[in-house]
């Protein structure tokens, strides 16, 4: 029996980041799809407050919530560290994720609903996307230097779920022109070989979201 | 010149967060009252992105939002730590931090803003999740067990706050009888000298809410 089990669903981009950092750090783990329609027993059992994926399952305890998983693989597993030694570079690190957990995929699902809610979801995407080209990449190929951090993870839906999202809302607001780091970002982060192997495909992924919306 | 400054400001319970672990551990600092209707150059140079406090500057480095801070802090200084060792009770320790302020605090803050009618919902959302925090506290002295922690600060929200604007709005959500745990709680954690010492004044906490509340769409 695994250790390490992971309930998630394919199209979430939540239960993806828990696989990259799994991967990235070489932990075996079971994986198991849930369907959310219908939740199993064990995803009500081990997270109870919200009923929701990813849940990570680890010598029988379980830790809900990505960013908290993430930070528990980290801990619990050294090798191949995803987060900086220094408590400053860490600070910023929690700080860039943070800001992509207020601002990221919540506001672009948004761009699936209309008229003023729509409006402001774009604004305020705009808004984040010039923020990180601007202000947290830097001249570093991932955020937090040469190889993938816990940020480049948190921040991993852009690299396939953005596009996906603004192709079927009818939406263009990520242009590689204007926004030549963080697109420089995308292509490099999507060529790391643990992320390349592991992406929804972009068509399955648009059957998905149209169905859902 | 102080290694350590803090820009808060009075009545902010974020702000508050901080001031409560620096002085948990024992770290001197600058603290800098800041005027959020008339914010200082200073902040908007250091927090660009959410001109917001607390703002933590330590040896010229500035680090923004609480919850980032309170990690730093604990790991910068080791005295008294705020997060517990053991992987998993730290994840514990993060998981409820975030449900404090993603789900706790945006539910109790929709009561307020709601409209007459869809103001029940919201109130039977809050309780919802405010017994869920009751049930993660169960016979524990704090959150943090027999000594405040992470989520013991955090939820300062609820510690305090929450009284302030019940009594401000004359709206009760909690109560001895509909959360004995949570309420037996709250006397112990204001009680707690750490917390004492960083709480606003009371009645100056609720002048100052009062106003919100008198606009003509709140009606309790």
């Amino acid at each position: 029996m695994a250790e390490v089990k992971l309930l998630g669903t394919w199209p979430s981009p939540f239960s993806y980041r828990v696989i990259w950092a799994l991967k990235l750090k070489g932990i075996p783990y079971e994986y198991f799809e849930e369907d959310l329609s219908n939740k199993s027993p064990l995803l009500l059992q081990c997270n109870p407050v919200h009923k929701k994926i990813p849940v990570l399952i680890h010598g029988g305890k379980s830790i809900c919530e990505s960013i908290v998983i993430l930070e528990y693989l980290e801990e619990t597993w050294p090798q191949n560290p995803l987060m900086p030694d220094d408590p400053y570079e860490r600070a910023l690190a929690r700080f860039w994720v943070k800001f992509v957990e207020e601002k990221g995929v919540a506001v672009w699902v948004k761009f699936f609903s209309s008229g003023e809610e729509k409006e402001k979801a774009m604004k305020d995407s705009l808004e984040m996307l010039k923020t990180i080209e601007e202000h947290a990449l830097g001249k570093k190929k991932f955020f937090c230097g040469d190889k993938i951090s816990l940020v480049d993870i948190a921040y991993g839906w852009m690299a396939r779920w953005m596009e996906v999202i603004e192709e079927l809302a009818g939406v263009k607001l990520f242009e590689p022109q204007k926004f030549p780091r963080l697109h420089a970002w995308m292509k490099d982060f999507k060529d790391e070989p643990m992320i390349k192997e592991n992406l929804p495909g972009h068509d399955e992924m648009l059957v998905y979201f149209k169905n859902k919306h | 010149m102080a290694e350590v400054k803090l820009l808060g400001a009075w009545g902010s319970p974020f702000s508050r967060r901080v001031e409560m672990a620096l002085k948990l551990k024992g770290v001197e600092y600058e603290y800098i009252e800041e005027d959020l209707a008339d914010k200082s150059p200073l902040l908007l140079k250091c927090n660009p992105i959410h001109k917001k406090v607390p703002v933590l500057l330590h040896n010229g480095k500035t680090i923004a939002e609480s919850l980032v801070i309170l990690e730093y802090i604990d790991e910068t200084w080791k005295t008294n730590p705020i997060f517990p060792e053991d992987p998993y009770d730290k994840a514990m320790a993060r998981f409820w931090a975030k449900f404090l302020d993603d789900t706790c605090m945006p539910a109790i803050w929709k009561i307020m803003w709601s409209k007459e009618n869809q103001r029940e919902k919201a109130i039977e959302e809050a309780i919802q999740h405010l017994k869920t925090l009751e049930n993660e506290l169960k016979d524990k002295k704090f959150f943090g067990g027999e000594t405040i922690g992470l989520v013991d600060i955090v939820a300062n929200f609820i510690g305090f706050w929450l009284g302030a604007v019940q009594e401000a709005s004359g709206m009760e959500l909690v109560n001895k009888e509909n959360f004995p745990v949570l309420c037996r709680w709250i006397d112990e954690y204001v009680n707690c000298s750490v917390v004492k010492q960083n709480l606003p004044p009371r009645d100056e906490l609720i002048a100052f809410l009062q106003p919100r509340f008198s606009a003509s769409s709140w009606k309790y």
